[in-house]
Parts: C-alpha cells; sequence; structure tokens
C-alpha cells in the first residue's frame, strides 16, 4: 500500500474515531487516552510489517491507555 | 520519479540493449515483432519482478534459447539516479550513483519488494492499475468477474487492508470478551466464597481480653502484696503433680522391664539373641551343603545299585560271555568287582544316613530361628519404649529438682520476712483459683480471636482480591468498547474512503471524458459495479460490453488517469499502443489528450501508427525497427521529432 493510501486511511479512521466518540452515547465514557490507543493499534493492524503481529499483540496494544 | 533508461540483457527479443529514455513524451515505434510492447514489459518487470501480462511464466521474458534475461530501469527519484535490474531467476540489485560511478544499495531475493515499496512508494497493484496500460488490458478488464475487480477496487483504495484489520480487531474483541467472561467468574466465585467480615467481633473479643488482662493484673498484684505465699503454693502444688508424674513413669517402667533388672540387661539378651541368631543362621548354610551332598550320594548310590544288579543278571545267566560286546568273561573276576562294587554302594549308604540324621538334627535348630528373631523384636520394642519412658523420667525429674529448690529458697527467705503472719491453705486456693480461672478465659478468648483474625485475613485478602477483579473488570470492559469503537470506526472508514477517493475520481473521468467529446451527459459511479464505470445516459443504463473498441479504450484510459490522480501517480504513465481501434478523428483526439498529460507527467508510448508519430511533435523517438526514411522525413518536418537509439 502506497504511504499516501496509507496515510489517508488513518486521517479518516481518526477522523471517523474521533465523529463517532463524540456522537454515540456509548462510546461517551471514553478518554482521549483510549482514543490514542485505538489509533496506535490501528496503525499497527494495517501496516504490512503488522501482518506478523498477534491478536494477543493488538489487544495488548489496545489495552495499554497511556 | 522520472525514467531514464531501459537497460536490456537477453530480455525478450534484446540480447543487449539500451534505451535512453526523456522527460515529456517518449514514442517507441517500429513495425510488428520489433519488441515495441517487450520493451514497456521490461518496465513493468524491472520495476514490479513481475510479468506486464497476468499468468505469464518467467521463462517466457527471456530471449530464445538463454536461461536468463535482465530487465532494468534508470530512474530518478528525489534527485537521486537509481538503477533497479531484475532477472527473470529473481534476482533484484539496487544502485545509487555516486560521482562517476554506481553505489549497490542490496541485491539477493529476500524481501526486495517490500524495501523498494518503502522507499519508491510504489506497489505491483497501483501501476498495473493506474500507471501502464498493455494491449488488450481492457478487454480483459471488462471480462473480469465483479469479485475480481472488487479486489482490485479494494486493493487501490487499501481496503483490503482496512477489512483484513476490521478481522483482527473482531479477532481480539473475541478474545476481548473471554477474558471479560473470565474475569466475570472469577468475580462471582469469589463473592459466593465471601461471608461478612468478622472485624465486629474481634473488635468485642479484644475488649473482652482487655478488661479481663486488667483484672488478671489486678489479681496479680494482690497476690504480690500478700508476699510469696501465693507463690509457694502454687509451686507446692506444682511440684507434687511431678512427684505424681514421676510415680506414674515409674510403675509404667517396672512393668515396661518385666522381669529383666534393668535396660543393660535387656541389652544383654539382646546381644545373646542376636548371638544365637547367627550361629542359627550359619547352621543354615551348613544344612544348604548338606542336603547338596545327599542329592550327589543318593546319585552314586542309584547308579552302584544298577550296576550291582546289571552284574549279578550276568552271573546268573552263565553264558560265560559279554551280552553286549560278546567277549568271554571270568565267573570269578565278576563276582570279585560285584562285591568290590556292593561295599563301595553300603559305604555311600552309611555316609547318607550319618547326613541324614545331621540334617533332622539341623532341621530342630532351625524352628528355633523364627522364636529368636520375634524374641529379638519384642526385646528392641522394649528397649525403645524403657528409653523413652527414661527420656521423660529425667525431664519430669529435672523439672521437679528446680521447682524443689526455688521452693527451698522461698521458704526460707518467707520464713524470716514474715514471721508470725499466716495465711490458711484454703485462702491461697481461692486466690490461685480465681487467678487460673481469668487467665483461662484469657486464653480462650485469645485462641479464639487467633481463629477470627485467621479467617478475617482469608476475608480481607478476598475483598482485595475482588476489588483487583472489580478494577480488572472496568479495564476489560473499556478495552471492549475501544475495540468496539475501532471496528464501527474502520466501517465507516471503508464507506468514507470509498466516497472520499472515488468520488475525485469520478469527477476526474468526467472531466477527461467530456475532452474526448465522449459521454458528456453521463452519470458515472465507480462503486456499484467495483471500477466499472456505470454509465447512465438519459436515466438508462449503457452495457460497457456494447461500447466501440474506441469508445472502450478512451473510458478505460481515462479512468487509469482519473484513478492514478487521485491515488498518486509515481510520475509517469506507459501506455502500449492507445490509438488501436481509434478511427482518424479520436486518434487526433488521443494525440492531444497525451501531449496534454505530458504536460504534467513522463509519458511513454509505444505505436505503429504514422499517425501518432506524426502527431506526438517533439517526442523522444525510440525505434525499435526500420522505418521507412519518407514516414520519418514528413515527421521530422511536421513536428520535430527527435531521435534516438535507431
Amino acid at each position: 500500500m502506497p504511504s499516501t493510501v496509507k496515510t489517508e486511511l488513518v486521517e479518516v479512521f481518526q477522523r471517523e474515531v474521533e465523529e463517532l466518540s463524540q456522537s454515540a452515547d456509548k462510546y461517551s465514557t471514553l478518554e482521549p487516552t483510549d482514543i490514542n490507543a485505538i489509533l496506535r493499534t490501528f496503525s499497527l493492524a494495517i501496516d504490512r510489517e503488522g501482518d506478523g503481529v498477534t491478536a494477543q499483540r493488538l489487544l495488548e496494544a489496545i489495552s495499554q491507555r497511556q | 520519479m522520472r525514467l531514464e533508461k531501459i537497460l536490456l540483457k537477453s530480455f525478450g527479443c534484446f540480447n543487449r540493449r539500451d534505451f535512453e529514455l526523456c522527460e515529456g513524451i517518449n514514442l517507441i515505434f517500429g513495425p510488428n515483432f520489433s519488441g515495441k510492447s517487450t520493451l514497456v514489459n521490461a518496465i513493468f518487470f524491472a520495476l514490479t519482478g513481475k510479468p506486464i501480462v497476468p499468468r505469464v511464466a518467467m521463462g517466457a521474458l527471456t530471449q530464445g534459447g538463454t536461461n536468463s534475461g535482465t530487465a532494468g530501469v534508470g530512474f530518478c527519484e528525489q534527485e537521486k539516479s537509481y538503477q533497479l535490474f531484475r532477472s527473470t531467476q529473481g534476482d533484484v540489485e539496487l544502485r545509487c550513483r555516486e560521482g562517476e560511478g554506481w553505489r549497490k544499495i542490496f541485491s539477493g531475493r529476500r524481501a526486495a519488494d517490500e524495501d523498494l515499496e518503502k522507499m519508491f512508494d510504489f506497489t505491483y497493484d497501483h501501476l498495473a492499475a493506474a500507471a501502464f496500460l498493455r494491449e488488450g488490458e481492457i478487454f480483459e478488464f471488462l471480462a473480469r468477474q465483479t469479485s475480481h475487480r472488487r479486489e482490485i477496487l479494494y486493493t487501490l483504495l487499501g481496503i483490503d487492508r482496512l477489512i483484513e484489520a476490521r478481522e483482527r480487531f473482531i479477532e481480539v474483541r473475541r478474545i476481548a470478551k473471554r477474558e471479560e467472561t473470565r474475569i466475570q467468574d472469577h468475580q462471582r466465585r469469589l463473592q459466593l466464597a465471601t461471608v461478612k467480615t468478622h472485624r465486629e467481633e474481634i473488635a468485642r473479643l479484644q475488649n473482652q481480653v482487655v478488661e479481663l488482662e486488667k483484672e488478671y493484673e489486678l489479681l496479680s498484684r494482690y497476690n504480690t502484696a500478700s508476699g510469696n505465699e501465693v507463690l509457694i503454693f502454687e509451686l507446692t502444688e506444682e511440684r507434687s503433680s511431678l512427684e505424681k508424674q514421676m510415680l506414674a513413669l515409674a510403675g509404667e517402667r517396672a512393668s515396661s522391664l518385666g522381669g529383666f533388672n534393668d535396660i543393660s540387661h535387656i541389652r544383654q539378651s539382646i546381644e545373646a539373641v542376636e548371638a544365637a541368631i547367627n550361629d542359627t543362621q550359619q547352621i543354615e548354610a551348613q544344612r544348604e551343603k548338606l542336603i547338596q551332598e545327599t542329592g550327589r550320594l543318593q546319585n552314586q548310590t542309584k547308579l552302584l545299585t544298577e550296576t550291582c544288579q546289571s552284574l549279578s543278571q550276568l552271573l546268573e545267566s552263565n553264558h560265560g560271555h559279554c551280552p553286549t560286546c560278546h567277549q568271554p568273561v571270568h565267573q570269578m573276576v565278576l563276582k570279585g568287582i560285584l562285591e568290590e562294587k556292593q561295599a563301595e554302594k553300603d559305604k555311600f549308604e552309611e555316609c547318607l544316613a550319618t547326613i541324614q540324621k545331621q540334617l533332622d538334627t539341623n532341621s530342630v535348630d532351625l524352628s528355633t530361628l523364627r522364636k529368636l528373631n520375634q524374641r529379638h523384636q519384642v526385646l528392641r520394642s522394649k528397649i525403645q519404649a524403657l528409653e523413652r519412658i527414661e527420656s521423660q523420667y529425667r525431664e519430669v525429674q529435672s523439672e521437679f529438682n528446680a521447682i524443689s529448690g526455688k521452693l527451698r529458697n522461698l521458704q526460707t527467705e518467707n520464713s524470716a520476712k514474715s514471721r508470725g503472719s499466716k495465711t490458711t491453705a484454703p485462702g491461697y486456693a481461692r486466690e490461685v483459683e480465681r487467678r487460673r480461672q481469668t487467665k483461662n478465659k484469657i486464653d480462650g478468648l485469645r485462641k479464639r480471636l487467633f481463629t477470627l483474625n485467621k479467617e478475617e485475613a482469608i476475608i480481607t485478602n478476598k475483598l482485595e482480591e475482588l476489588e483487583r477483579s472489580a478494577a480488572e473488570i472496568n479495564h476489560a470492559l473499556r478495552t471492549r468498547l475501544n475495540l468496539e469503537l475501532a471496528c464501527d470506526a474502520i466501517e465507516r472508514t471503508i464507506q468514507a474512503i470509498q466516497r472520499q477517493l472515488l468520488q475525485p475520481a469520478e469527477r476526474e473521468l468526467r472531466r477527461l471524458l467530456k475532452r474526448m467529446n465522449l459521454f458528456e451527459l453521463a452519470q458515472i459511479d465507480l462503486k456499484s459495479q467495483h471500477l466499472l464505470p456505470s454509465l447512465q445516459i438519459d436515466g438508462n443504463d449503457r452495457s460497457l460490453m456494447l461500447l466501440s473498441g474506441s469508445e472502450k479504450v478512451i473510458l478505460y484510459l481515462s479512468l487509469k488517469i482519473a484513478l492514478s490522480r487521485t491515488l498518486g501517480n509515481p510520475g509517469f504513465f506507459v501506455f502500449d499502443d492507445p490509438t488501436l481501434h481509434l478511427d482518424y478523428g479520436r486518434k487526433q483526439l488521443m494525440i492531444e489528450f497525451i501531449l496534454k498529460l505530458a504536460e504534467e507527467y513522463q509519458v511513454i508510448v509505444t505505436s505503429n501508427d504514422s499517425d501518432v508519430l506524426k502527431g506526438l511533435g517533439g517526442a523522444h523517438l525510440i525505434e525499435t525497427g526500420t522505418v521507412s526514411d519518407d514516414v520519418l522525413k514528413e515527421a521530422a518536418t511536421n513536428n520535430s521529432v527527435t531521435q534516438s537509439t535507431i
């Protein structure tokens, strides 16, 4: 995947996450740290280098709210 | 990226040849079978490692009769010149210009494409879909299954990665859910096991202990105030109790001795028994030998008996010769031998009788061995019991002596201190009894407190674990919520990306088609038919399969350029015979279109059409075959074509 497309995907995903977290009541309790964790994990999941990353590793990544 | 050179070795119809490329338009011109498409293929193969025509074996790319061919491209990226070579065997080498020479960046096979993708940001799918147009591609594309076109679309837009990511997030959510259930089960078990705490009861018992301890202290003070009498009384009682214990142990010891004088006497008996056992064991060994000897003697006696019988029969038969060997036999000699054997047999029988007697005696001795062993065991257990009693007795005696000494001292001290004042023994007994009762109560309460504290510690531990578990469940719930948000957001991203990337592509496509005077009034929808433009003209769908050849070519080329502009272009386009199927008017439009495109991008075009040669004025010409001088002259006159590597 060319970097332009990847950048586009990440930007759109970030926008969608932010929109959803603000508009849906279900996600209203989530904090900026949660959003950061989601974005970090998403980048890891769509990267070609992330193919070798296990589901457990993704779970850890999304659980680590820094 | 700007392509600078094509470098071939044993590739297609070329043995060893380099072709210079320029900025703007590069026209590869030549008749059929002159290698125009090979050059397009070489550029594509060098960049991606795959033939431009799918499902073509690598071996087909090499020059006939050779095992391996190499295609290379020289290109300029961010003002740096590179050369990328690929062999049909799969080897890759990338070089970078340094001064006058070339420095090797990497060579080999492993991970070359990933490295190239990272360095130059191009992929096979993007080049194939947006930068290259090969001959006949449009017809293959139209004939493709919808699912195949959808795959191409998804790859181009990165939606395949998004779908993969969504699948992975769903898998992660499943794991998170399992983890959540596990924590909830654990929490439930903890809640069931946890009973109410003992804190209140512990506090109440602790107060009681404090009260009783005060009372005990008061009683002790009173006792101290009344001198050492109470202590003397207590010690006297303890001494008498120890005396009783000593008497009981002495009685036990006497009964354990059971006829023996003392322990040493028993030890002597054990030694005697052990010696007897040893002797008897020797008798057993001897008996074994005798039995073996008996067997041997019995065999010999049996043999001699048989011999005697044979001799007697021979004597009685009186034949005068041996029945076996027929030799003459003298009766006297036979008699002598018989007597000799008979005497030998009698001797053996006598020995046998003696041994038998010895064996009988031994059997009697052996029956005593079992009895001796039993006796030995009884004596050992007796001595162990006596040793235990002796040890206990010594302990009690030493305590008794210590208390007796202490008592003597106290009595001496007390008689000197309070001569005359007397407290009766029953008075002391009441005080001591009360103090003992208080002490017992305190001990009982402390014991209960100890048990309760132990239980309380377990309960506290469980409560802490419950708290931890509650925190864990919150964390797990939050993680799952994050994952749900991620899945929802990916779903929306897929929609948004299609909208965001395809709509500009649709607009661009409409603009390009308008320029080519084609489908000006059509509504274009790339999403609904997965990259195949759905054309609605006056509200009616126009079947793409029924388009004319020129319409298809223009539409497809425009689609490629539109996608390329939306998704990002490496900086060049390569079109293999783009004017095929076009009439003169459309050809001119296409030429104009390429000229316009060349203002922004490097364009490499192959053709064998003299109209194209004439039309692409100022193009850098790469000639792959013999072109008639008239054609070249006309083209040069009209459009100032620059000629290269002819």
